[in-house]
């Protein structure tokens, strides 16, 4: 199955983001945005970090993960490649994401990511999909 | 709302209008001309416009320029106003880069002084301004007590500590420093963010480049503004880095709440606001003006460095380059203005994201050198084609609270972009055009190319057609560093 795609936006990235669950979602959407900012398969997984967020509703908890994991590459330069979600429902999300310190002869990047927005933030499910929109900030 | 085809109505050939519909508490006047419309009706902007003009206590229309593209939000290219009673103030109207703008220099250099040594200047330039993606800097760490200074101070915190000179905050929107801005209002993680990337360019759009005036509109101003043609000019673009980012993000956090709070109704989450007056919206504003005067700071810093760059390539000094500050402009901000409303004086929230204030001749708020001939606006265009100098005007005032546009404005996405370079090698057809480009990133050179945007001298044409600015000159890059 598909992890994301790309959507048009004149300025931004717009991403659509695929899972069959919530779990599967949100770890997608993780791969996405690393997949936007680097040559993803270029990353290994050497070291781990913990993420755990409350949030008034799922819509708000995939800006604040996917705002975490970029604020983490920024502050620590730490480039992630595998996203485990240990629990998640509406409100609360604990997760670990795989990846390791940035090596200027190994990764490249691609694009600058600014922020992850709230700009037409959805998140859909149909009969066990689950469909995710989100815009970023170049 | 955004599923439904907008319909424009022309008023005459620079303005167009969206009649008050739903929800919209006002209209919405697009400035462009016909050959422009195509094009803004394919993206979701113009139904931004219409989203904006539902937001309480806006005065006058939700306007957009003529660079008017698609953002989160408001458009780029939007301006909006507020009532400070009834109104709201919304992150989402100044976007993620608060206070990204330009500053340009003159200089006493003529083109052909600086033809031998260009690609010395250029990776120079690049070797002494760290720019791509993170770039942060080695040799100016700041303290958490030196970066509060700085959120308080803006420019002048650079002058202080030895970046350019006094004659430069003259010459910067609001002197380099918005007022009231409170430090204890931004976030650990945003210290943590700006205290490794002040006096960096960034990526993405920003970028420093050499250029020299190729075409004068008004010679009596440009001679005022000590300009003439084939001088050698510098500009800076660039805003608060992540600083400004986290300050965006954090508050759209805590409006998200205010919004619910204060039973607004948002067309978009990205809108969500507070009620200018309250502690939330005054908040905002506190944090807002902290991350404008980092903005200031870095653009003083950068230009310190371009000095210095000139200084050791060419050989020269300060006395001989003469690089002095035309003006320095915000484009990502909100602010308290006093503004004529229905014919009486009114203060209100004036949001520019993606617009340049344009003030007057005799305007309370202009440099004193610069009261006969209005503010100078700059308006770069993409890294092939041309940048412009306009001033700002009264009609501006009447019409827009005394703004203009801000830029080309794109007109691909970025995988359009990417799409249509395939095959082609954009660093020489630079160079073929007399260009020397030095970028961070092998990507963004693509992303940026002359095509994806439009044809800054249409932008210009309409604002000036108009009367929301004056042209005075227009500058032709030469050398140009991109993140």
């Amino acid at each position: 199955m598909k992890k994301y795609e790309q959507t048009d936006h004149t300025a931004d990235i717009g991403l659509r983001i695929f899972g069959n669950s919530l779990p599967a979602l949100f770890a997608n959407a993780g791969y996405a945005l690393f997949d936007t900012l680097t040559d993803i398969l270029k990353v290994s997984p050497a070291t781990k970090q913990v993420f755990r967020f409350q949030r008034d509703s799922a819509e708000e908890l995939l800006v604040e993960w996917m705002g975490a994991l970029l604020y983490t590459f920024e502050t620590e330069d730490l480039l992630f490649n595998r996203f485990n979600i240990i629990s998640i429902n509406k409100n609360s999300l604990s997760a670990e994401a795989e990846g390791e310190f940035f090596n200027s002869a190994v990764h490249t990047i691609k694009n600058s990511v600014k922020a992850v927005t709230y700009h037409k933030l959805k998140i859909e499910e149909k009969n066990g999909r689950w469909q995710a929109e989100v815009v970023l900030d170049i | 709302m955004s599923d439904k085809p907008i319909s424009l109505e022309k008023i005459d050939d620079t303005k167009w209008r969206i009649e008050k519909c739903r929800d919209m508490k006002t209209h919405g006047i697009i400035y462009a001309d016909e050959k422009m419309i195509p094009s803004i009706k394919q993206d979701d902007s113009l139904s931004q416009v219409t989203n904006v003009a539902c937001l309480p206590g806006i005065v006058g229309p939700s306007m957009a320029m003529p660079d008017i593209h698609c953002g989160y939000g408001f458009p780029i290219g939007g301006v909006a106003a507020f009532d400070l009673d009834e109104g709201i103030v919304s992150p989402g109207g100044v976007g993620y880069d608060i206070n990204c703008g330009v500053r340009l220099f003159k200089t006493a250099l003529q083109k052909e002084d600086i033809s031998e040594h260009l690609k010395t200047l250029v990776d120079g330039l690049f070797l002494n301004i760290p720019s791509g993606i993170g770039s942060k800097r080695k040799d100016l760490k700041l303290s958490s007590k030196e970066l509060e200074e700085v959120l308080e101070n803006g420019a002048a915190w650079a002058v202080k500590n030895g970046f350019g000179s006094y004659n430069d905050i003259l010459h910067i929107e609001d002197h380099g420093k918005i007022e009231k801005a409170d430090p204890s209002l931004v976030s650990e993680k945003a210290y943590k963010r700006g205290q490794p990337q002040l006096g960096t360019l960034g990526s993405g759009n920003h970028f420093v480049e050499i250029a020299f005036i190729d075409e004068i509109y008004d010679e009596e101003t440009a001679t005022q503004l000590g300009l003439k043609q084939g001088q050698i000019t510098v500009s800076v673009h660039t805003g608060s880095r992540g600083l400004g980012y986290q300050v965006c993000d954090d508050s759209i956090k805590k409006m998200l709440k205010a919004a619910q709070k204060y039973n607004i109704n948002l067309p978009d989450r990205q809108l969500c606001c507070a009620p200018v007056n309250s502690k939330e919206g005054q908040n905002y504003l506190a944090a807002m003006a902290c991350a404008a005067n980092y903005a200031f700071a870095n653009r003083q810093i950068i230009g310190h460095w371009i000095r210095e760059t000139f200084e050791q390539v060419l050989a020269t000094n300060p006395r001989d380059l003469k690089m002095e500050l035309i003006y320095d402009v915000c484009h990502n901000i909100a602010k308290i203005e006093e503004h004529r409303v229905e014919g009486k004086k009114k203060k209100v929230c004036v949001h520019r994201k993606g617009a340049t204030r344009a003030f007057p001749p005799d305007h309370s708020q202009i440099p004193d050198d610069y009261k006969k001939i209005g503010q100078p606006i700059l308006i770069p265009g993409d890294m092939g084609r041309y940048s412009h100098l306009l001033i700002g005007t009264e009609k501006a005032m009447e019409e827009t609270f005394g703004s203009t546009c801000h830029g080309a404005g794109r007109l691909m996405s970025r995988n359009q972009a990417k799409k249509a370079a395939r095959g082609r090698a954009i660093y020489r057809e630079l160079e073929d055009r007399g260009i020397i480009v030095s970028a961070a990133g092998r990507f963004t050179l693509v992303e940026e190319m002359p095509d994806a945007y439009k044809d800054v001298n249409m932008v210009v044409d309409v604002v000036a057609k108009a009367g929301i600015a004056k042209k005075v000159a227009r500058m032709k890059p030469l050398g140009v560093i991109k993140g």
